[in-house]
This record gives C-alpha cells, sequence and structure tokens, in this order.
C-alpha cells in the first residue's frame, strides 16, 4: 500500500480502506497538505472517546496487539492534570499505526467505542485538551465530524451493548423482506449524452427506475 | 418469488445493526465525507462511481429475478460508455479485478453481469477476459522476481497462485463465453504444471501442491453457467489427469493443534490435510454424475430470457460471441524454486508446510452444522472464507458482513437460516431422521463456517497470516451484526476448545486465552462463569492445571483490559428463583448467600460467584504476595529488626488502599526505603533525590553509590542493597506511567549498567566510570538482584514487571537470558500470562545463545519432575511436565522448524539427549527429526 494510494481515490479495492486518513484529516488537508502527509507517514494514532477512568495501562493491553508501541501520551485536562478522554499512542512502526487504524477503530475499550485517527504527529503541548473547559476538545470535534460525514466517527457513542454469551437468545427471523434492490443514489444512472448513441436494448428500461 | 426468507440482503443487515457499531459501508470511491458540500460532481466521475459501486455489491440481493433484473440494468451504462469513456473502463476493470480477489463469492454474480454485457456489446467482454487473462500471466511472469517492499510494512494479498486460483474460478464461471474450452485446457496445462513440478524432486513441492488444489477447488465452477454433457466429459478429464499427481507428504505433528501429552489423552480429532481430500471429494460428486451438487444458484431461468432478448435486439451479432482464452506462459522449474511468498500469503502457507484443517463444530452435536471437512463443499466454503479473510484485512467490518451473508451467494436450501438455534436444528434433525421432511433440511449454519474458518486463522500453526487481533475484531464484528444468533456459536466454540485445555497447544492456549479476553472484553465480560464453578473447586490445588491456569490468566488478562471491581463484578450467574420445595441444580447454598438481592426480573436471581474472587488477585506470587513480600525485605536489610517496622508499614498500606473504591497501581505499589523507621533512610533519600533531580553526571553517580556502599559498612550484602535500593526507586518514581519509568531509564542507561555490569557504549565526551571488571559471575548475579527488584517493586503489576524488564534488555541494562532463565526457573512461564507473553516477545528477536540457554533450562525443569508416564491428574508436577513438554514442542516449531539459520540441530540433539523421562526424550528427538528436513 504506497502512500499515495491511501490518499487518491481508486478502484484498486472492492471496499473502503480503513487506514486512509478520516474526512476530518482529510479536509483539513485542503488548507494543510503536509499535515496530512505527516499523518500517513506516521506512527502515530490518534484515540478518542476513552473514558476518563482509562488507563495508560488498559490502553497499552490492548494496543499492542497492533504491533510495538514507544510511547503511550495520556490527553490532560489541561487545569487538573487528570485525563480527559483522549491519548496518542505512538509505534515503534508506521505498520503499528496503519494496524491500529485497521483492526481497532470502534473497538470497546472501559464499555467506550473508542475512536482511532491517525495523527501527524506529538508535539508537546498537544497532550492538553483544548476544550473550553481544559477538557478534550477532540471529542467534540470528532463527533461534530460525524455529524456532518457518514464514515467518520461517530464520537459520543456509548456502549449500547448487546448480546454477551449468557442467556441464548432466539435469533427469530428477520420478517419484512423488501423485494427490489434498494436503489439509492448510488444506482441513478446519467444516460450516454453521445447523441450517435443508439441502442434499443435498454431504452424502456432504464426509464422506469 | 424465489426469495427465501431467511436469508437477508446486506441492506436489510445494516439497517438492522445501525445502531450498535460505526462501520462504514462500502461507500463509493467518491469521498462522502465531502457529499454536504457537494455542489457539482463530473457526471462522468458520478457515473464511475455508482457503477463501480454496484459492481462491488453485486449478489447481495437473495431475490434472484431482481438480482437479475439489476444486473441488466447495471450492464446498460457499461454497454453504452465502454468504449468511450477511458476512466469508465480502466474503473470497471480495476473494480471486477478487486471483487474477484477479496470478495470472491460475488464471481458468480459478477460472471453473469459480463454474460450479460456480452450478449448486448461483446467488447466488454473481450476487454474483461484480456485484461484478466494479461492479470494472470502478469502474476505468473512476477514469481521469482523480488519485489522491493518498504520497510515496516507488511504485504498484503494471498500469493500469486492464489490469486490465481479467483480468476480462475472467474474464467470457468465463464465458460459460455469461452471459445473452445479454453479454460479447461488452461486448468489441463497447470495440472500437468504441477505434476511436473513434484516430479522434479523427491521431497513435497509445497507450491505444485497449492497449484493441483487451486486447480481442482476450481474446477466445479465451470458447472456454475454450463451444465452441459460436453462440460462433465471434461471435467472427468480434468480429474483423470489429476490422479497423476503425485502427493508427497512426511508426517507431521509439531503443526497439529492438540497433542496427546504422551499418550494420556485422546485427541478432539486427527486433523487431515487439505491435499489428501480435495480429489476423493471430486471423486464423489463424479460418481453421482454431479446430481448431488447443489452450491450455485441456478440463474438460467432467469439470466436465459435476458440474454436471448438482447441478443436479438443486438446489432452486430445475434449469436453469442465467444473469446479465446489462451494458455498461460509459465514460469520455470527453477524459477518456481525460487519463488518467495510474503509471510502472510496463503502461498506462503503451502510452500513450508503441510496444510492441517482445523475443526471446532461437528464435534459436539449429533449432527452437521458445518458441511463436513472431506466434502468438497466443506472444502469449497474454507477455501472462499480464507480467501475474504485474507484480502479484505483492510476493512474488518466488510470482511464480517461478507462472511455473515455468504449464504446468499449459493444455493438457497444449502444452509439452515441465520439465527437458528441449536435446539431449532436438533428439532429439525429429528424430523429429518423420521423422514418428515423430503429432501431433509439443512442443518448448516452460516455462522458456524464463517466462525469456524475465522478461528482457523487465528489457530493457524506455525503463524497466523495477520495480527491475531484482525482476526478477533472480525468476530467481534460478526457478533455485534446479529448478537443473538452469533454468542451462542462463540459459547460453543469457547466450551470445545476449554474442555480440551488438557490437549491444546501450549501457543495455541495463549492465543486462545488472548482471543476470549479481547472478545468478552467487547460484550461487558459476560460469560457463564458458573459452567467453570466446578472446575474450579475441584482443581484448587493444582497450580498448574490446564483448566485452572486458564481461568486464572483468563482473569488476569481481563484485569489488565479493565479493573478489579468491574471484573469482580462480571462473575455472576443467572439463577432462576427457587420453586418452594425444589432446590436449584448447581448452584450450593453458599453462593446464594451471596445473592444480590436486586433481581434482574422477575423469576431470577443474580448470584455472584466468589469462588472466582480468589484469581483477582493477579500479583506475581499470588496467593502468596504478602508474605513473600515481607521475607524479600527481611532478607534485603539483612536483619530480623526491621521485620515489625515492615510488617506496620504494610498495614498501613492496606488500611489506606481499603477505603478506596478504585485501587491503581501506584496505590498498591510498597516502596518505604526512605520510611525514617528504617535502616539507611538517608542513602534512599539521597538516592531519590538523584533520581528526581535533572540529569546528572556519571562521577556524581560514582560518588553517589560510593557513599551509599560506605554508610552499608555494616550490611551483610551491601551491593545488593544498592542495587535495589537504585533500580526500585527508579521504579517507583515512573510509577505514574509506565513511560515515566523508561524515559528516567533512558536518561540513565550508562549508570544503570554500570552497576549491572553490561558492556557500556560511552559517547565521544562522556566521563567513563573508573570501576574494576565483574567477574561474569558477579555480572549474572548483580542482573539477578536487578530482575529481583523489579519483581519486588511492581509485584501487584505483573505486565509491567515485564514491560520493564524489556526495556532493560533494550536499553542492554540486563541480559535476555537473564529474564528467560528467571521466568523458568520460577515456573511463571508456565504459571502466569504475562510473563508467557513477555518471553515470546523477548524471544522474538532470539540469537543462537538464548535458543540454547532456554532449551538447557527446559530440560533442567523437565529432569525436576519424576514423571511416570502416566499423568495423575492430581499432581502438580505432573502437569508442569507435560506442560513444559508442550512448551518445547512450540518453541521447536517457532524457532527451529523451516529457519534456515538454524545449524546447530546436532548441539540441540545432544541438548536433549539428557533429558531423563525415556519417553519424553524420544517423542522430543522425533520434534527435532521433524526440524531437520
Amino acid at each position: 500500500m504506497s502512500h499515495l494510494d491511501l490518499l487518491e481515490d481508486n478502484f484498486k479495492h472492492s471496499a473502503e480502506r480503513l487506514d486512509k486518513p478520516s474526512p476530518y484529516l482529510r479536509r483539513k488537508a485542503r488548507n494543510n497538505y503536509h499535515e496530512l502527509e505527516r499523518a500517513i507517514t506516521s506512527k502515530t494514532v490518534y484515540v478518542g472517546n476513552l473514558s476518563h477512568f482509562t488507563t495508560e495501562e488498559q490502553i497499552h493491553e490492548l494496543f499492542s496487539k497492533c504491533g510495538a508501541i514507544d510511547r503511550i501520551i495520556m490527553g490532560l485536562d489541561r487545569n487538573k492534570l487528570t485525563p480527559c478522554g483522549f491519548c496518542f499512542v505512538i509505534y515503534r512502526t508506521e505498520q503499528g499505526s496503519l494496524n491500529a487504524m485497521k483492526f481497532l477503530q470502534a473497538t470497546i475499550l472501559d464499555s467506550q467505542s473508542i475512536s482511532i485517527d491517525l495523527d501527524p504527529g506529538f508535539r508537546e503541548g498537544r497532550q492538553f485538551g483544548r476544550g473550553k473547559h481544559g477538557g478534550q476538545a477532540g471529542q467534540e470535534a470528532a463527533a461534530a465530524v460525524a455529524a456532518a460525514a457518514s464514515g467518520g466517527y461517530r464520537g459520543g457513542f456509548r456502549g449500547g451493548h448487546r448480546g454477551g454469551f449468557r442467556g441464548r437468545g432466539r435469533g427469530g427471523f428477520r420478517g419484512g423482506r423488501g423485494g427490489g434492490y434498494p436503489r439509492g443514489e448510488g444506482s441513478v444512472y446519467i444516460p450516454s449524452q453521445d447523441p450517435g448513441f443508439n441502442s434499443q436494448s435498454f431504452g424502456g428500461e432504464g426509464d422506469n427506475r | 418469488m424465489d426469495v427465501n426468507p431467511a436469508k437477508r440482503t446486506r441492506d436489510e443487515y445494516e439497517r438492522d445493526h445501525e445502531d450498535t457499531h460505526t462501520h462504514t459501508a462500502p461507500t463509493s470511491a467518491l469521498d462522502e465525507s465531502f457529499s454536504t458540500k457537494r455542489q457539482h460532481v463530473d457526471p462522468t466521475t458520478e457515473l464511475i462511481n455508482n457503477v463501480c459501486k454496484d459492481i462491488r455489491r453485486l449478489g447481495e440481493n437473495p431475490n434472484i429475478a431482481n438480482q437479475i433484473d439489476d444486473i441488466a440494468y447495471i450492464s446498460n451504462p457499461i454497454v453504452a460508455e465502454f468504449e468511450k469513456i477511458d476512466e469508465l473502463r480502466s474503473a470497471i476493470l480495476d473494480t471486477v479485478y478487486a471483487v474477484i480477489i477479496e470478495q470472491p463469492h460475488k464471481i458468480h454474480a459478477l460472471a453473469n453481469l459480463v454474460l450479460v454485457c456480452n450478449s448486448k456489446n461483446f467488447v466488454v467482454a473481450k476487454y474483461v477476459v484480456e485484461f484478466l487473462h494479461a492479470k494472470v500471466q502478469g502474476l505468473l511472469d512476477s514469481v521469482g522476481q523480488e519485489v522491493e517492499i518498504k520497510e515496516g510494512f507488511d504485504k498484503e494479498g494471498a500469493g500469486v497462485f492464489n490469486d490465481i486460483k479467483c480468476v480462475l474460478k472467474f474464467f470457468s464461471s465463464l465458460a459460455p463465453i469461452i471459445e473452445g474450452y479454453g479454460i479447461v485446457n488452461i486448468f489441463s496445462q497447470l495440472l500437468q504444471f504441477a505434476i511436473d513440478l513434484q516430479e522434479s524432486t523427491p521431497k513435497r513441492h509445497g507450491i505444485a501442491q497449492e497449484i493441483y488444489y487451486n486447480v481442482l477447488i476450481s474446477v466445479p465452477y465451470l458447472l456454475s453457467n454450463d451444465k452441459s454433457p460436453e462440460i462433465l466429459e471434461k471435467i472427468d478429464s480434468i480429474i483423470e489427469l489429476a490422479k497423476k499427481f503425485n502427493i508427497v507428504e512426511t508426517e507431521s505433528v509439531l503443526l497439529q493443534p492438540f497433542d496427546s501429552r504422551l499418550g494420556n489423552y485422546e485427541l478432539p480429532y486427527v486433523p487431515k490435510k487439505l491435499i489428501n481430500l480435495i480429489l476423493p471429494s471430486l471423486s464423489t460428486l463424479q460418481e453421482s454424475k454431479w446430481e448431488d451438487f447443489k452450491l450455485f444458484i441456478d440463474f438460467a431461468p432467469f439470466l436465459d430470457p435476458i440474454i436471448e432478448e438482447a441478443l436479438k435486439n443486438n446489432t452486430i451479432s445475434n449469436d453469442i460471441v465467444k473469446h479465446s482464452l489462451p494458455q498461460f506462459s509459465l514460469p520455470s522449474v527453477e524459477t518456481i524454486l525460487k519463488y518467495s511468498p510474503h509471510v502472510n500469503s496463503i502461498d506462503r502457507l503451502w510452500k513450508h508446510n503441510s496444510r492441517l484443517l482445523f475443526q471446532v463444530y461437528n464435534n459436539s452435536t449429533d449432527f452437521e452444522t458445518v458441511p463436513r471437512i472431506e466434502t468438497y463443499l466443506g472444502l469449497f466454503f474454507k477455501d472462499i472464507a480464507f480467501d475474504i479473510l485474507t484480502n479484505l484485512s483492510f476493512n474488518k467490518n466488510e470482511a464480517a458482513i461478507q462472511l455473515s451473508i455468504l449464504d446468499l451467494f449459493y444455493a438457497k436450501d444449502l444452509f439452515t437460516a441465520p439465527g437458528s438455534s441449536i435446539d431449532q436444528l436438533a428439532e429439525v434433525n429429528k424430523a429429518n431422521q423420521a423422514g418428515e421432511n423430503t429432501p431433509a433440511l439443512s442443518t448448516w449454519k452460516i455462522e458456524d463456517v464463517a466462525v469456524e474458518s475465522i478461528l482457523t486463522m487465528i489457530f493457524q500453526l506455525p503463524t497466523p497470516l495477520h495480527p491475531e487481533i484482525y482476526y478477533y475484531t472480525v468476530l467481534i464484528a460478526c457478533c455485534r451484526e446479529s448478537p443473538e444468533s452469533i454468542a451462542p456459536v462463540f459459547g460453543r466454540a469457547i466450551r470445545f476448545f476449554y474442555n480440551h485445555l488438557e490437549t491444546l497447544d501450549y501457543e495455541l492456549k495463549v492465543r486462545f486465552l488472548d482471543w476470549m479476553t479481547t472478545q468478552i472484553s467487547n460484550f461487558e465480560y459476560s460469560w457463564k462463569w458458573d459452567e467453570w464453578v466446578g472446575d474450579s473447586e475441584r482443581l484448587a490445588g493444582l497450580k498448574y492445571h490446564p483448566r485452572r491456569n486458564f481461568i486464572k490468566n483468563l482473569i488476569a488478562k481481563e484485569i489488565r483490559l479493565s479493573n478489579k471491581s468491574r471484573i469482580k463484578d462480571s462473575f455472576v450467574s443467572m439463577v432462576q428463583n427457587r420453586p418452594i420445595s425444589t432446590t436449584t441444580g448447581d448452584v450450593s447454598d453458599e453462593e446464594v448467600e451471596d445473592a444480590d438481592s436486586n433481581a434482574a426480573d422477575a423469576g431470577t436471581t443474580i448470584v455472584h460467584l466468589s469462588e472466582f474472587n480468589q484469581y483477582l488477585d493477579i500479583s506475581m506470587m499470588a496467593p502468596n504476595s504478602e508474605q513473600y513480600v515481607l521475607d524479600y525485605d527481611v532478607e534485603l536489610y539483612g536483619t530480623d529488626e526491621v521485620k515489625d517496622t515492615l510488617i506496620k508499614l504494610y498495614e498501613q498500606k492496606k488500611e489506606q488502599i481499603k477505603g478506596k473504591s478504585l485501587v491503581t497501581a501506584q496505590d498498591e505499589i510498597i516502596y518505604n526505603f526512605a520510611n525514617p523507621d528504617l535502616p539507611y533512610n538517608e542513602s534512599a533519600t539521597k538516592v531519590y533525590e538523584f533520581v528526581v533531580a535533572h540529569w546528572k553526571t556519571n562521577d556524581e553517580f560514582s560518588t553517589l553509590c560510593q557513599d551509599i556502599l560506605t554508610s552499608l559498612e555494616s550490611h551483610p550484602n551491601p551491593m545488593q542493597f544498592l542495587v535495589n535500593l537504585v533500580f526500585q526507586t527508579y521504579a517507583y518514581i515512573g510509577s505514574r506511567s509506565i513511560y515515566s519509568v523508561v524515559s528516567i531509564l533512558s536518561r540513565d542507561i550508562n549508570k544503570l549498567k554500570h552497576l549491572s555490569g553490561a558492556t557500556i557504549t560511552y559517547a565521544n565526551d562522556e566521563p567513563h566510570f573508573d570501576t574494576p571488571e565483574l567477574t561474569p559471575e558477579e555480572v549474572t548475579l548483580r542482573q539477578q538482584w536487578i530482575i529481583d527488584a523489579i519483581f519486588r517493586v511492581w509485584i501487584h503489576q505483573p505486565q509491567v514487571v515485564f514491560l520493564i524488564l524489556e526495556y532493560l534488555i533494550e536499553f542492554g541494562i540486563v541480559d535476555a537470558k537473564h529474564i528467560v532463565t528467571k521466568a523458568l526457573e520460577s515456573n511463571l512461564i508456565i504459571d502466569n500470562v504475562s510473563c508467557m507473553e513477555s518471553v515470546n516477545r523477548i524471544l522474538g528477536s532470539a540469537n543462537k545463545e538464548l535458543i540454547i540457554v532456554l532449551f538447557n533450562q527446559i530440560v533442567t525443569n523437565l529432569n525436576k519432575v519424576q514423571f511416570g508416564d502416566k499423568i495423575e491428574e492430581d499432581s502438580d508436577d505432573q502437569w508442569l511436565f507435560v506442560e513444559y513438554l508442550g512448551l518445547l514442542k512450540s518453541y521447536l516449531r517457532k524457532y527451529i522448524k523451516n529457519n534456515t539459520k538454524v545449524d546447530y540441530i546436532d548441539e540441540l540433539k545432544e541438548l536433549f539427549g539428557a533429558v531423563e523421562n525415556a519417553k519424553a526424550k524420544e517423542e522430543i528427538l522425533q520434534w527435532v527429526d521433524e526440524c531437520d528436513v
């Protein structure tokens, strides 16, 4: 996977890559391309939506499954100096941060569905929350992004847990099978604009949809 | 009309579970983040995005008539614009290839699209066939050519031959539009190639086996769109040729997931080899003239009219245009030998080892929940699932969805309705047996097929293709999709592994622990703990019994991801309220007394299972850590006089902690050196101040050490005290965070090396320490003290102990061999999961010296136990013996087998010759022989 591939829209895959920079970063990149370039070659991931009680050890426990960790920097409330819901995980290799993006997105840690994004790299001072009250602004930002973009973070998601192994629920069939192929926006084809094009075989069909 | 009500579409899937997870659908490559602000998108770009999105989702519709309508619809813009818009053409071709490789279950649907396009405009199909032919030729040409990979990045993809397999399946589905059975010729060509490759060597030729297997697993795709007698004849000829392939196999026990423990246990099953199963499975189908072969959806009734209609309206040709598919130019036998598939590819699995099949289901039910592994369908679904898992690793959510809806892409009665419970299936089975269902209804569960395939990948030996966490999170994603139906599937898998812990391979036990912890941490830590109460009670005195060991370490790992009080709260069981006269089965009175009075709902009570509370003490020496600390400290001070003071201090600590609702790692640390009631507290204060101060010079450190040693004049072992004081103080000061410890350690590496006796590399202008050389024995002793000091100060947090020790190794302060030795001498490597994991990490970069130390120590430990060949269940020592044997086996597999750098096999044989137990020795030497090929 070359870096360029991460940025460019292409058709080399049959599904979206989860290790590409988030819409948040891509939007920011319109003003600062270098920041984005740094992010995708970064060994650092930003982790958001943590519980305020989650410890460095817990984060280490989960994130070390993606590669050897160099350092974890806990995000701190700038007034109280207590954890405020985010951190930076710095891996030893870039593969570590890409793995975290791919494999840990939306994993539950301490009952919180965590959000992960590539990060242009940690600099001193960034461990402090930028929110109005010293807390985390990033979490709010992520939530705002989620509202604007499907496919980004869904910040603020809390638990909503189902399942587990206790009690074997009956699957139950899902009713209400819809008939046709649900055609969303994605299926509205634009007919040929070539005046020379004249084929009978699909004129009528297209109009029905 | 042909809707199977049991099948759900991809969209229903997502709608049902939208709120439970944040996965993103395979959106169009067009970045949707801009959608809100999208003013005007170029119509061509939009067309390309929409068409490609639809291609990616082909077949995700259970209604066959609609599916074909969709295909006809999608074909229109493709046919119209394919030749005119270059970007569209190349985007479609790329997408087609991506779907074939990454989502091979969609091959049939994709082929249908190409068939329809071909009938409208043959150029489209011609392009597709030629493009894919060139792709395959390109893959073949790449064999033997070293491709440079950027350092630090894993390579993706399943490998050249695995990718070719997927394209061959697709070509087979296109059989009706391929000239003169070109695809059959290609199968024959490749099969002959495999035969030739294997004949070139008397040894097993992994790639030859792979090609042989891949051809045979793909051949039945010829029947997906063509059921003519001619095609059956062609298949017969391929099968006939395949019989000439010489399967060369060696017996391999090192790769088996289970071990009989010197014949003491029966294996849950003897793993079968893929290579031995494929031809017989096809022969079976052949014998019945393929009449029982009902894998593919029969699209013909819907597809044929559309194709006929299109042909009728086709101005160029009213007949189906066929395309030529020439044979490939194959690499030479020598080139194939040079082929080195990358580490995370399926090709690699084939090349190096016999491929064994891992089984989880069909073992505990008296009917099949997955197709039998010996059958073609059994092999087929495994093959597809492995490909999806391997090639979709960049999107775990998509992989989970596709695996969960796999049934949608194949004949509708093949699987039972998703979510069917085992009880329901037992009923179905009963009715089948009684002949009430004709034909008999399927009891196969798609969930079982998916989960078993994922577990196979997790439990792959010697190593999984992707980091285990990928597979764990695919399973988690599957479970979030439909918790009610997947959770019991996991439950059965967990029970299967747990019930066979006695025989499960050492390394797989570690993976099982890891998977289960990750899994349940994502689902509120809920597990039916009541099932394990009996084992925990029965095995109370047996530290090394695999089951007790598992329970203990599972809880330890859960705590590491969470906290003690949370985990304690998870030890609950739902108990039916007692009817007036009878008692509830296995819950004893004592436990009911603990019962939480908050009834969950009418009729059930939540009961706390206090049996498991003992495992909440995760400290290194549990349950004797308190005594250990006291003994250690008294010995360290070298006098009994400190005992009372120490006891008083520990009591104070306990009182402090008692009042806290959430006890942190820092709270638990017992560090008393600077306490004014203890001797040498002034020295301790000096060390403390030295460490918290900014960087100081080597001279200042020397002076500090000298001063302290002088003040310790009356101490029986001043150096041991100094080492402890210094190292415990570093660890204590950084206790707020592991990385604080690491940063102060890294600041003072040379100073600490000075104490540990390690070789110091000085910076240019750095003043040297002026010290006499230590003897090797002295160095060993110092480093053992350091290890003990870290053990002591972080006794309550084993994972921190080992993390710090690993950093000390990395900084060169402590030699890895001392830690490995300590782990084995103390038996912590068997007892404590943090230690197991750490040693595995340390050995990751092991050299010969370390490996020899490791094996030597294992032999020593084996010889410590009198093992009488028969395991006595209640003897802890016996378990220790077999566990060490298992450890040895797993390390042989990991570091010696398939390792071309190992040139000391004879040395190892000699080393293992020292094992006293004859039976064990014999077995070990067999393992070594297996490595030596």
